[in-house]
């Protein structure tokens, strides 16, 4: 054990090596650091009346519309399941979920999303391309007319070759608490 | 803490807290200057996580939860580099002002109002906010930043041995140098806050996170008064240690090394659990010893400092060397608890402890069956038999083998438990002379205690524990004295503390035990292995995939055989045109037909020979040998065809094979998953039991059928109903003590459960010798309810099914075991879940019987594979009570279509009704064609539904439907077929059960389904090419497509197939295209199906042709991949005809 004049040391000792610590990992802070501007890509697509640009980080698959077994006792906007690889997925009518629409559509592309360990399918109308767009390139959603859309689903978008794409915030539309809990919502 | 010291706190803190504010408001003011100023949200998230911290110290719960919220959300923040958006500042802001208002009152009730909290989460939670897009992340990536990243983890990494020092400066036990030991602990908790913001600064998440549980326990420390103990110090030795050690790794921030530390942070966490138990928890005398409040602001170091100096003078006893003795002393005691708690990694620790749990069940199971045998034989004081010897013996070898199991893995209390329970049995088997009901109990006791030790976490049972080992130490001492007559009374109080010491710990760890000389058993000694279900499930659904794989092969086997047979056909009009040819031209061919020479050089022949006709020396001309060649190409197409149908044969076998075994495999999987009813019996003896002594009752449960083996899952499901039913038995229907001596009914009522297999089920019956129901009192309550307008009309029977009912009790008052009539609507909810069944035979004063019917799993294996309204659905078998075509004499029409099965009239409903495809059918079938229906249970009443057609009775695998659709009503899960379809499995109870709850007299008329089927081609042509780019086409957009090599195939395919739209070639052999469609144009049927003509002519004349026809669309070869497609999109959605 130290004795007493030790100690002091030893609290002064310590004191000035966490005033340096902290120092310096405040000043690692304020580093200013070369981030570079992260590019986002997306695919854009059609369904029904909407334009939209899906992060692909937020895809799992994309391609032709499977064969979609019917299921009774679901509200409209979910059209059925089909079968990926042995796995199962809910097929979803995004322009009537949104109530865009009062019937389905029949598009044959399909995009599956994906939040954490849920995956919904999108029915699509095209699949249009993709691009890569970096988030000053985002417009807001005000830019364009967006009024009718629900904004917590979509916030902002991208202009295309003057076409605006709305970005899908997949994640909200996949915690919302109507698709979620779609046997009440109806 | 006590009420004046509160007051104290809380002011104090309240001055801390409003000296916040000014800081909180000047970095809220930075950040709505600039919104991504992130050392104003660190700073913020510091004076949050500070204010949280001495809100909780002065037990201000409600401002600490509202502090920590905003303190979580301001990390997140910071982790995921967001920027804070305007509504989220106004949010803080308006906290800042609910905050200032609090601390400026002086009182406690606003302190602590409690909805601070709420007022916080509210005002997040009405907020929504837009999506903060995440501006891009820190490129770590960057090397600059990596080598200041580096430079601080070496600054802070030096502090540790500094911190280690300190904390080797406390000197435990010396109650002079209480203050001292107070101001070295304050400096160490404040430098390990400030070493945890820097760490969490430096990115170092998991040392963050080490860092505060750390504090979080230096706190707990001082909370519980016990910081100054020798073993504390050595506590945080260790920590800084591993600290240390985790620093020196490759990889800081590796989850397994922090996962490891973090677990030994726990383990010290259940030890202060038990040193709290044990020791004087004087927190006023701990408390008198704070100076400041331990959350120190930084003026505390100037203070430390002064403290310091004023203790410079007081001289230190002459041996202050205790800290080693005392550490070298706790290592004995407590360390020997870290060391078996240290395996290479956390997860280790837990398969151990679930390993443990297994076995501790086994061991249960022998415990109790032995305690029930005790309590039937022991119902006054009995002389110790050899018998009743033998069974003590029983039950204390499982208690010695438990209390080893638990002390190897660290369940140290459970340990303690099964050691006294030990130190009774021991005492009955070695010296006693006689046992009594009280001992008896005190064993059950005892094993409730192990029970409960073993199920939740050793804190909470710990005062269980203490009161057992008094019961058992008191009743040892006084049985010591006991003689022949007399009995030893149970000591139920408290036991003092002092006689609780720690060394109670220590021998229950390194005792060995002297007498029995069992070993202790083993997890892999025994001939079993243990198997965890998640494994054991993710087996049983690989088995399911081979099986849906199998019917693939077997589907491409049918596939296989179909086109031999194809082959067969082509190889036998070969063999035909070869004879033909022959026949034909053979003979001619030598008439100059260019003869060649002999030999096979082809060469023309010159001349040789010519005195012979050709038909007496054969010549051979160039077709003759093509002629020969087509022969011999015949032959070996023949054998090729033979080999192959040899091969399709021998795999057919081997798929059989497959099958047999796969079945055999998942018998024995499922198997595995069942577990016989002894794995419950001691829950259900223990329900008995305790109803029983609650009530004052006596009663025995007797269990035979054992060994009768359940899935898991259904006896997971039963439990509950059975306990219940158990617990009501005892509550309702046995009689009190005297009431059935009066009765002439043995004092001890009996209440029996037996199990038996029958087939696919298993039935469980609950039977006791009580009062039965009383008829009188249901007719009274239903009257009283007015439920029912003249109860003496109804059966026995009726009146027994009004006790199913919700809410329905005869009870006058509720009571905890029985009475709040929600039990048995919820049994034969449970038990109808599980597709079984319940009725209840009630014999007046003789008592109650349950029969219970379940499938003795749930695991559907066939089903029936229905069609209705053109779709095709599985039924599980096991639902099915009868299939069969009704004919019109069995049928009637009336409110509804009923069919007749045995004496009842049963109600039918179209199934394409109850599942949206069609309107409802009210009518009997015309033209005397009959019904066919399925009968199926709901509940205990029959339905039907009507289906078109039976495919096919089949092996199913049950997928689930993903991970969206949770649950449909009304079905039950998906099954795959070979090719890949999805079949929905109906589960047939609910989906009537939905259309039922619509009212009556509804017009339903069926929405239009937007029912997307794919796409139906049927390609036409002769070309095997063109057939299979096309199909293959087709087929990459997920649509069906067959083909037919000529018109006359094309319209024998459709007979089977009907398209949506076919594809027609012009010129094909035996009818061409134009024939063709000619000829559907004359069928109703097929008339009007969209047909492209796709072909090489392009010629004005042939689309003309193809126009009266009326084909619309015509392509040539080659044609476009991406306009036929458009094509064919526009006629599936009906923009062009």
């Amino acid at each position: 054990m130290s004795s007493f004049p030790d100690l002091f040391n030893l609290i002064r000792h310590i004191d000035e090596q966490l005033t340096e610590a902290a120092a310096d990992s405040a000043a690692l802070m304020q580093t200013p650091k070369s981030i570079p501007e992260k590019l986002t890509k997306y695919i854009l697509v059609g369904a029904g009346n909407l334009h939209l640009a899906i992060a692909i980080e937020d895809m799992a698959e994309v391609g032709p519309l499977p064969a979609i077994t019917f299921l009774p006792n679901l509200p409209a906007w979910i059209q059925g399941i089909v079968n990926i690889r042995s796995e199962i997925i809910s097929v979803v009518d995004l322009p009537v979920f949104l109530g865009l629409a009062e019937t389905g559509g029949a598009g044959s592309r399909f995009v599956v999303l994906h939040q954490r360990k849920l995956k919904v399918g999108i029915r699509l109308d095209s699949i249009i391309g993709t691009v890569g767009r970096f988030a000053s390139d985002i417009k807001p959603l005000d830019a364009f007319d967006g009024n009718r859309l629900d904004k917590s689903l979509f916030h902002s978008g991208l202009l295309v070759e003057k076409r605006f794409y709305f970005i899908l915030n997949v994640r909200k539309l996949l915690t919302a608490p109507r698709l979620v809990d779609y046997n009440r919502a109806g | 803490m006590s009420k004046i010291l509160r007051a104290e706190l809380v002011e104090l803190f309240m001055e801390e807290a409003a000296s916040y504010i000014p800081a909180i408001r000047q970095n809220l003011d930075k950040l709505a200057a600039e919104r991504s100023a992130t050392s104003a949200l660190a700073e913020l998230h510091r004076l949050f996580h500070t204010i949280k911290g001495a809100a909780a110290q002065v037990q201000l719960a409600d401002l600490s939860q509202g502090a920590r919220f905003v303190e979580d959300f301001l990390e997140e923040l910071i982790e995921e580099g967001r920027e804070l958006t305007v509504q989220r500042l106004e949010n803080l802001e308006k906290i800042t002002d609910m905050l200032g208002e609090m601390v400026d009152t002086s009182g406690d009730s606003s302190a602590d109002s409690g909805d601070f909290h709420a007022r916080v989460v509210a005002l997040f939670s009405d907020t929504v906010a837009p999506a903060e897009e995440a501006p891009a992340a820190p490129a770590t990536a960057d090397p600059v930043f990596a080598d200041e990243r580096q430079e601080c983890l070496m600054a802070i990494r030096s502090i540790i041995p500094l911190l280690q020092e300190l904390a080797g400066c406390i000197v435990p036990g010396v109650a002079e140098l209480e203050e001292y030991n107070g101001m070295v602990f304050k400096k160490l908790d404040h430098a390990v806050a400030v070493f945890s913001t820097a760490v969490r600064t430096a990115g170092m998440d998991g040392q963050y996170r080490l860092m505060r549980d750390f504090q979080l326990l230096l706190g707990k420390l001082h909370t519980d008064g016990i910081w100054s103990q020798p073993e504390v110090a050595g506590l945080i030795s260790d920590f800084f240690q591993f600290l240390d050690a985790i620093f020196t790794h490759g990889d800081p921030e590796n989850s397994s090394t922090v996962s490891r530390v973090e677990h030994q942070l726990q383990a010290f966490h259940s030890l202060l659990a038990v040193f709290h138990n044990v020791q004087p928890t004087d927190a006023i005398e701990a408390e008198t010893g704070l100076d400041e409040d331990i959350f120190a602001a930084p003026a505390a170091d100037d203070e430390s400092v002064i403290l310091l100096e004023q203790l410079v003078e007081t001289e230190l006893p002459e041996d202050v060397d205790l800290l080693s003795d005392w550490q070298e002393e706790w290592a004995a005691d407590g360390q020997a608890v870290l060391a078996e708690q240290e395996p290479t990694v956390s997860e280790d620790q837990l398969l151990l402890l679930e390993i443990f749990r297994a076995e501790c069940d086994e061991h249960l199971i022998v415990i109790n069956s032995s305690l029930n045998s005790l309590e039937h034989q022991v119902e006054q004081p009995s002389l110790l038999t050899p018998e009743l010897r033998e069974i003590l013996s029983e039950m204390r070898r499982a208690v010695h083998t438990l209390k080893g199991a638990a002390a190897m893995t660290g369940v140290n209390l459970l340990a303690q438990g099964a050691h006294s329970l030990e130190d009774l049995l021991d005492w009955l088997h070695d010296e006693a002379t006689e046992i009594t009901p009280t001992e008896v109990g005190i064993l059950a006791t005892g094993i409730d205690v192990i029970e409960l030790l073993s199920q939740s976490p050793e804190a909470s049972g710990a005062e269980h524990l203490s009161r057992l080992v008094a019961t058992i130490d008191g009743h040892l001492a006084q049985a010591g004295g006991r003689t022949a007559a007399g009995e030893a009374e149970l000591a139920w109080e408290p036991a003092d503390k002092e006689s609780e010491k720690p060394e109670a710990v220590e021998t229950t760890l390194a005792e060995t035990d002297p007498k029995e000389e069992t070993p202790t058993r083993l997890p892999g000694e025994s001939g079993f292995l243990r198997v965890r279900l998640d494994d054991l499930d993710e087996l049983i659904g690989i088995e399911g995939e081979l099986v849906v794989a199998r019917g693939s092969v077997e589907k491409m086997l049918d596939e296989f055989g179909q086109t031999l047979i194809e082959f067969d056909n082509v190889k036998e009009n070969l063999r035909r045109k070869s004879q033909e040819l022959e026949a034909g031209f053979e003979v001619k061919s030598l008439y100059g037909f260019n003869p060649v020479a002999p030999g096979n050089s082809g060469e023309p022949a010159t001349g040789d020979f010519t005195e012979f006709d050709p038909i007496e020396l054969d010549r051979y001309s160039q077709l003759n040998l093509i002629i020969r060649s087509l022969n011999e190409i015949t032959v070996d197409i023949n054998s090729i065809h033979a080999t192959l149908a040899l091969l399709a044969s021998d795999i057919r076998g081997q798929v059989s094979k497959q099958q047999l075994t796969m079945r055999l495999m998942q018998e024995k999987l499922m198997r595995i998953r069942m577990t016989p009813m002894s794995s419950l019996s001691r829950m259900l003896f223990r329900t008995v039991r305790e109803t029983a002594k609650k009530l004052e009752k006596k009663v025995n449960l007797i269990i035979s059928g054992e060994d009768v083996y359940m899935d898991r899952f259904v006896w997971a499901k039963i439990t509950d109903p059975l306990m219940h039913i158990l617990r009501n038995g005892v509550d309702h229907g046995i009689e009190s003590p005297r009431q059935r001596m009066a009765a002439n009914k043995p004092e001890i009522a009996t209440i029996r459960l037996e199990a038996e297999q029958h087939s696919r089920f298993v039935v469980l019956r609950v039977s006791d010798d009580g009062g039965g129901v009383d008829m009188a009192r249901i007719k009274a309550k239903l009257q009283n309810e007015g439920l029912v307008a003249n109860p003496d009309l109804l059966s026995e029977k009726e009146l027994i099914e009004y006790l199913f009912h919700p809410s329905f009790s005869t009870r006058e008052d509720v009571s905890a075991i029985s009475g709040r009539g929600v039990g048995l609507d919820v049994v034969r909810r449970n038990i109808q879940d599980l597709r079984g069944s319940v009725q209840m035979q009630n014999k007046p004063e003789q008592g109650v019987t349950f029969e219970f019917q379940i499938p003795f799993t749930l695991s559907v294996n066939r089903a029936a594979i229905v069609s209705a309204a053109g779709r095709e659905f599985a039924v599980p078998l096991q639902d099915i009570q009868q299939v069969k075509r009704y004919g019109a004499a069995e049928l009637e029409a009336g409110d509804g279509l009923y069919l007749r099965f045995g004496e009842r009239l049963v109600a039918v409903t179209n199934l394409g009704y109850c599942l949206q495809l069609e309107g409802r059918n009210t009518t009997l079938p015309a033209g005397g064609e009959g019904l066919l229906a399925i009968v199926f249970k709901k509940g205990e009443e029959l339905r039907a539904v009507s289906i078109d057609e039976v495919m096919e009775q089949r092996e199913i695998i049950v997928k689930n439907l993903g991970s969206h659709l949770t649950h449909v009503p009304g079905i039950s899960g998906v099954t795959l077929t070979g090719a890949g379809e999805l079949i929905p499995i109906l589960n047939l109870r609910e989906l009537v059960e939905i259309k039922a709850t619509m009212a009556k007299g509804e017009e339903e008329v069926p929405q239009p389904l937007a029912l997307n089927d794919p796409l139906k081609v049927l390609i036409v042509d002769d070309s095997i090419s063109v057939r299979h780019s096309v199909a293959r086409l087709v087929e990459s957009q997920a649509w069906k497509q067959q083909q037919a090599v000529d018109g006359v195939d094309a319209l024998a395919k459709l007979a089977s197939f009907l398209p949506d739209v076919i594809v027609l070639d012009i010129e094909m052999p035996r009818m061409n295209g134009y024939e063709f469609k000619s000829n559907i144009n004359n069928n109703e049927a097929f008339r009007d199906i969209p047909v492209i003509m796709l072909t090489s002519r392009t010629s004005e004349k042939h689309q003309q042709k193809a126009k009266e026809l009326g084909i619309h669309h015509y392509m040539t070869k080659p044609y476009q991949e991406a306009a036929f497609v458009r094509l064919l999109e526009n006629i599936r959605s009906g923009s062009v005809q």
